[in-house]
């Protein structure tokens, strides 16, 4: 676990360093440790964007990769993810819906912060509570996985055609948008993201205990004394705000929520949640840094999408988990 | 001293339209550390009585009480601290401690975070002790035998410290050895805690021995209370499963499958080979027969230089076997043609 954090504080530092513009070390420290910079700017290129990109790195690794945790203890299905199961899309077309309506009435309040939250939110819980629906008549599994799948096309397919009427402009900035980027985040718009990260992380938190529990099926858990509907409502809550905040602000991206629970229930051997918690946090914070840092591609200048980075860290995972897990 | 009473309890399931009745007005009583089984039928609805007296599953109408509590109007985890449960759903995908896993047990008595104190790991430690689960402390449960786990299952309940304790089918999975070690433990529990136990099985031979009452649940949803000895007496017992494929063995009390004989076979030899001589051809569908005059089929079982041999006589045919395999395969092909006539 402290390994972890002291890989965090690693990836943090080195995050600030690569870029398109090439920075040092001994740049990025002196600036940390409040010494005077070498020249203005490169404090500027530091403090107004690789700051703000990797702390939004940094959330939204924490952000996913915790609903994802949530979701699959919440379906007790190793594959759901917020992204497998249409969580993410549904966020997206809260968001498309915003960014096309927005166009329609010109209206500046819009596109703050908060109406692109809450619509995101709201996208995000539709399709959760309409997946939750489902999962309850359907005890299987895979057709779960498919019917996720299926939402997630269906709200794209609404999402193009909210485009297709849409004006280029428009388009223009809702396809950069789908790409995922930790990018586009300037300090404004952390002063949303953080504070929902941290109500969502406190709602997860107080989820932690009847998790345990409920590893072993609802009715076990609710024979311990857990208050299984308050708890269902505590985790879509929770997974509906770290899900469509960051999507609201990241664009739809892949795999950290599947992935990351994963890889930390392999490195730790157990699926107690209270072990669980705080290493899918600091997990994923890293892996969405290292994801953010390999982007980047060091040294070439070039920058790669970060989707097809997380899809190539995330998808062997996936297939390793089908392959070499039992009772899926 | 009574512990758990139920009023008029009827149980069974909503559905979108009416709704499916398992039971009705069930008048059933509990006393402080008795042991009591419920046998019956698959599919008549045991699961759902002990989920529903469990507090897991709501009646349809009529009440439950333990210790005078409305069982459906406690607290969760109220009852939790009342009331355990060992459940038939298989938890194997579960990668916890021996450890972890008991200590969820103590789920209605810590905080919020569940972060457990000295007491709570002192109970922990105790049932794992009382259970002969300690072994498996550092061991992933999903790593355990069936029989193990089964233990560990019973370890979790007693960390609730309940007064009840719920078991649906526990020795399913279990061989012979590992079901009378569970069934041991339980009624040791019961006698040494003053914990009442209720489970179902379908081990009518061990429940016959080891409960104090029975609940027959049959098929006209009904449920019939009482000593083993008096219902077996009664035959109620045997009213339970009225499959004209099953009787009733009375004087080892106990159920067997009742072969269907195609024909008769008069045997007759060498005592300490008789009964398994017998076992080959009732399985073969021969009733064996004292009356010479009355088999299509003789055998004689005699002994030669200190080695058994079958003789078998068949429509004047002479045939003689050194093994009862041979001897199988033989009555085999006799059942064949006679079936093919």
């Amino acid at each position: 676990m402290i390994a972890l954090l002291f890989l965090l504080l690693f990836l943090f530092v080195n995050s600030l360093v690569f870029g398109s513009v090439p920075l040092s070390f001994s740049d990025v420290i002196g600036l940390l440790l409040f010494q005077e910079p070498r020249n203005l700017e490169v404090s500027t290129i530091i403090l107004q964007f690789r700051l703000p990109r990797s702390a939004t790195a940094v959330l939204a690794g924490v952000a996913l990769s915790l609903s994802g945790l949530l979701m699959q203890t919440f379906f007790k299905n190793p594959l759901a993810g917020p992204y497998v199961l249409g969580i993410n899309s549904g966020a997206s077309f809260g968001v498309a819906l915003i960014i096309f309506c927005g166009s329609l009435f010109p209206l500046g309040f819009f596109f703050s912060g908060v109406t692109r939250i809450a619509a995101a939110f709201l996208g995000a819980v539709f399709v959760f509570v309409l997946v939750f629906m489902i999962s309850e008549r359907l005890k299987n599994k895979m057709t779960l996985l498919i019917v996720g799948i299926m939402i997630g096309y269906f709200t794209s397919g609404l999402v193009s055609l909210l485009i297709f009427f849409s004006r280029a402009s428009e388009i223009q900035s809702f396809l950069f948008w789908t790409f995922g980027s930790f990018r586009g985040v300037g300090f404004n718009q952390l002063a949303y993201f953080l504070p929902s990260v941290i109500v969502g992380v406190l709602f997860a938190l107080w989820a932690i205990k009847p998790m345990n529990s409920l590893l072993l099926g609802e009715d076990y858990a609710a024979s311990m004394g857990v208050d299984i509907k308050a708890t269902k409502k505590k985790i879509i809550l929770s997974g509906s705000i770290l899900t469509g905040t960051t999507t609201a602000f990241c664009g739809p991206i892949a795999f950290l929520g599947i992935a990351v629970p994963h890889l930390c229930r392999w490195f730790f051997h157990t699926s107690n949640h209270r072990v669980l918690f705080p290493a899918v946090i600091l997990m994923g914070a890293d892996i969405a840094l290292l994801a953010e840092i390999i982007a980047q591609l060091p040294g070439s200048g070039l920058t790669l999408p970060l989707n097809a980075v997380t899809a190539l860290l995330g998808a062997p995972v996936v297939i390793w988990v089908i392959f070499f897990k039992k009772n899926i | 001293m009574e512990l758990y009473k139920t009023d008029g309890l009827t149980i069974g399931y909503k559905k979108t339209f009416g709704e499916t009745i398992l039971g009705e007005n069930f008048e059933l009583r509990l006393s402080k550390g008795e042991m009591v089984c419920v046998l019956g039928p698959n599919g008549v609805g045991k699961s759902t009585l002990l989920k529903t007296m469990a507090g897991l599953h709501t009646p349809l109408m009529g009440k439950a009480y333990l210790m005078g509590m409305d069982v459906h109007g406690l607290r969760k985890d109220q009852l939790a601290r009342k009331v355990a449960v060992v459940l038939t759903e298989r938890i194997d995908a579960v990668s916890m401690t021996g450890f972890e896993f008991v200590s969820l047990g103590r789920y209605p008595y810590t905080g919020g975070l569940g972060k457990l104190r000295e007491r709570d790991i002192n109970v922990v430690l105790k049932v794992m002790r009382e259970t002969g689960t300690i072994e498996f402390r550092d061991i992933a449960v999903g790593k355990l035998s069936d029989g193990e786990r089964q233990k560990v299952l019973v370890a979790r309940a007693l960390a609730q410290e309940p007064v009840l304790l719920i078991l649906d089918e526990p020795m399913i999975f279990l061989d012979i050895t590992r079901k009378f070690e569970l069934f041991q433990m339980l009624r040791t529990l019961s006698v040494q805690k003053k914990m009442s136990i209720l489970l179902s099985t379908h081990d009518i031979d061990t429940a016959l021995r080891f409960a104090d009452r029975l609940w027959l649940f049959g098929s006209e949803k009904k449920i019939t209370a009482g000593s083993p000895e008096d219902l077996m007496l009664k035959k109620a017992v045997h009213d339970l499963f009225k499959d004209p494929l099953i009787q009733y063995d009375k004087t080892n009390g106990c159920f067997l499958q009742k072969p269907q004989f195609i024909k008769k076979a008069y045997l007759v030899g060498e005592e300490d080979y008789i009964y398994w001589t017998r076992r080959v051809l009732e399985r073969k569908g021969f009733a064996v027969s004292l009356n010479q005059s009355d088999g299509t089929l003789k055998v004689q079982v005699q002994l030669e230089d200190g080695l058994p041999v079958w003789k078998v006589v068949y429509q004047d045919g002479r045939n003689v076997f050194h093994s009862l395999l041979e001897m199988g395969d033989f009555l085999e092909m006799i059942r064949e043609d006679c079936l093919k006539n």
